[in-house]
């Protein structure tokens, strides 16, 4: 049975905050009924009102300015007490908490003399809800098939907030479960998760669903991940999120040369884009990933704009 | 009849040394019970500094392996604000440790360490590993100093204590008589 947001905020958010936060954001779902199902972001600000975000706008209750304190409070929670265990974490700017939202910070920065940076007096929290949307992808893995019957590696394109993501979690869920109406027989999938955005891990658990056949590795750098990976896990399929540079290109062209199918996710408009791109371009033309889904928020995020081989 | 009085008021003042001896002994026993807890928190607080240092260990954990380490009532403190804060139970050190006091009614801790403890749980849990540190060190240096006064109290007056008691009991014994 899937929570309604609300139910998502009133076990998973409310409790984090201190009372007099928690007391303002439920009155404001109790007035707001529907509006409260479709928030996304909750920002603490100190000295600042309490921030709602909601897609397109936000709202500010200004009834309520949150301080140091309440700031303290949800921080000493979400670290488990134990700010000091995730200063490493900090260093990325956010944390994932259980439930698989996502708690970015900002505050001041001690910049150190060997490059290195620490982030201390947070004095800002910004959560950002985690939504599951299962099934988004079921309807166009057949035409991912390729001529063994396996999954083709395949490109998934797509500006930011057009639900890459989304997708890449749903297709991980589908590839472990197999698709009996397309003859999919399940794949063991190992996910190399940079940014834990792909299946949320806390305490190194995915929190969201990524299928019953995943192996993730959470927070590693792609390069690195898929190595470790193709050496330790003997998967079928690697799953990875937004592709970039030359080292992530030669790690999934070794990847797919080992006979392993690669499905990832990268900036782009459409496939003309990607090729004036150089990593990109050399990874689409020398064949190495033969289908592509290009994904655009034409009609709202996750619109399917085309699907097919990669020519 | 003689010989009845004489083994009554014989009774009462063997009676009468004993309640000396022992009230003396209490009195003793008392410094030596404030002399062990407050060693019980310096390890406890030593055994938490390096599970955030050394194991970064999550704070909850490392309360309850401390106080499982140094057992007695300080330990009991210890395990009991451990298992009342953190991201499962919904609460800071700071709420735990209020919670653990009013849980833990029949605890006898010496009153520096509840002190030591309230103002040391306002800094911990929101702060980089130097900065706990310092503040568990900094903790660590009161109660060093506080359990050399104790001890010097100690090795005053517990021996007093114990020969006071006696010393009284002898007094009321003679004067009885």
């Amino acid at each position: 049975m899937p929570r309604t947001m609300t139910g998502v905020l009133i076990q998973d958010i409310m409790p984090l905050f201190s009372s007099r936060i928690g007391k303002a954001l439920g009155g404001w779902m109790e007035r707001h009924p529907n509006q409260a199902e479709t928030i996304q972001e909750i920002r603490l600000r100190t000295g600042l009102p309490l921030c709602i975000g909601l897609p397109g706008h936000d709202h500010l209750i200004h009834s309520l300015v949150v301080s140091r304190a309440d700031i303290d409070k949800t921080l000493s929670l979400i670290t488990d007490c134990s700010y000091y265990a995730l200063e490493d974490e900090f260093k990325g700017g956010y944390i994932t908490i259980p439930g698989g939202h996502r708690v970015g910070l900002s505050g001041q920065v001690i910049a150190h003399a060997d490059g290195g940076h620490k982030l201390r007096l947070i004095s800002a929290l910004c959560f950002r809800i985690a939504r599951e949307v299962k099934g988004v992808a079921e309807h166009i893995v057949p035409k991912l098939m390729s001529s063994d019957g396996s999954i083709a590696s395949t490109l998934i394109i797509s500006p930011p907030g057009c639900g890459k993501t989304t997708f890449l979690r749903d297709l991980c869920r589908i590839l472990g479960h197999g698709l009996s109406s397309c003859s999919l027989r399940p794949a063991q999938v190992a996910i190399v998760d940079e940014r834990s955005e792909i299946a949320a891990c806390y305490g190194g658990v995915p929190q969201l669903d990524v299928g019953p056949r995943a192996d993730v590795l959470d927070r590693c750098p792609k390069a690195k991940g898929i190595g470790m990976l193709l050496r330790s896990m003997n998967p079928d399929v690697i799953v990875t999120d937004e592709l970039g540079g030359e080292d992530d290109a030669r790690a999934v062209a070794m990847a797919l040369s080992g006979g392993v199918k690669v499905i990832a996710s990268c900036h782009g408009r459409d496939l003309d884009d990607i090729r004036s791109k150089p990593y990109s371009e050399w990874l689409v033309s020398r064949g190495y990933f033969t289908k592509a889904v290009v994904l655009s928020k034409r009609h709202g995020p996750g619109t399917i704009e085309y699907v097919g081989d990669i020519m | 009849m003689a010989g009845v009085a004489f083994w009554t008021k014989a009774l009462g003042s063997v009676f009468i040394l004993c309640a000396g001896a022992l009230g003396g002994n209490r009195m003793a026993a008392k410094l030596e019970k404030q002399l062990d807890e407050l060693s019980r928190f310096e390890l406890a607080l030593l055994t938490l500094s390096n599970e955030i240092s050394y194991s970064l260990s999550s704070l909850p954990k490392a309360l309850v392996n401390a106080g499982h380490k140094v057992g007695g009532d300080t330990g009991t403190l210890f395990t009991l604000i451990g298992s009342l804060c953190g991201l499962e139970q919904r609460r800071t050190v700071e709420e735990g440790f209020r919670l653990a006091l009013e849980q833990a009614e029949g605890l006898d801790l010496p009153g520096c360490v509840v002190e030591i403890m309230g103002s040391l749980v306002k800094n911990l849990g929101v702060w980089g590993s130097k900065e706990q540190v310092s503040f568990i060190d900094m903790a660590l240096g009161e109660t060093r100093n506080y359990r050399a006064c104790v001890q010097e109290e100690y090795l005053k007056k517990a021996r007093m204590y114990r020969s006071l008691g006696l010393l009284f009991a002898l007094g009321i014994v003679i004067v009885l008589l």
